[in-house]
């Protein structure tokens, strides 16, 4: 049976310097979750072209790749906008980040749609890993609120 | 001279990845780290449209297991 490669990318974020600045670090985070997303979206894609899985399920995923992929967009924007992330900044990349968690639990909560087990952990493991990225990101900036005066 | 030098110096060793370009290099010979900012924003957005495009255009595609 062929085999679904995945690589998360979590671990490698995780040896990053860990003196970058705020917006550094959820810059990194955001770049890091739409390379794990890129892997999900083509490993989809190519297991479907091989026929392990129905073109219906295949485009559910999909559909979920792009509306994370739009989210990390819309996020990585707003950080652009900032030098140093200021008080609003932080909210308003908090705001975004939060309905690109909650889109990607509810596609781990669908994920019962794909059968071939290989793929469905690649494809799970993949979110999780875009999750935990989110995560950080949203701890980071949550931190440095309970610290400002 | 010497701190020219020595700025050349630190800027090349903060270019440890491909960025083309002489403004590129401009940039970061004055502040290193704001250029690796600017280009991991840029390539977040490069990979953000390729995902949704390449997304986009795989959902357009009929499914070949319906009868024309």
């Amino acid at each position: 049976m062929r085999k679904f490669l995945f690589v998360p990318l979590f671990l490698a974020f995780i040896g990053a310097a860990c003196d970058e600045s705020d917006i550094e670090k959820v810059a990194q985070s955001l770049n890091t979750a739409i390379r794990t997303v890129e892997g999900i979206q083509s490993t989809v894609i190519s297991a479907q072209r091989a026929g392990s899985i129905s073109k219906p399920n295949a485009n559910a995923i999909v559909g979920m790749t792009v509306e994370v992929a739009r989210g990390i967009g819309i996020a990585n924007g707003v950080t652009r906008n900032f030098t140093e992330l200021p008080e609003g900044g932080k909210i308003q990349v908090l705001e975004i980040l939060m309905p690109v968690m909650d889109g990607i639990e509810r596609s781990l909560d669908e994920l019962g749609i794909i059968e071939n087990p290989e793929l469905k952990a690649a494809v799970e493991l993949g979110f999780r890993t875009t999750l935990g990225l989110m995560q950080t990101a949203q701890a980071i900036l949550e931190v440095n609120d309970a610290n400002d005066p | 001279m010497p701190t020219t030098l020595e700025n050349i110096t630190a800027g090349m060793n903060l270019i440890n990845i491909a960025i083309p370009g002489i403004t590129s290099l401009i940039v970061t010979l004055q502040n290193g780290k704001k250029v690796d900012l600017v280009g991991l924003l840029a390539d977040t957005d490069k990979r953000v449209a390729n995902t949704v495009t390449t997304g986009e255009a795989f959902l357009a595609e009929p499914d070949p297991s319906e009868p024309e």
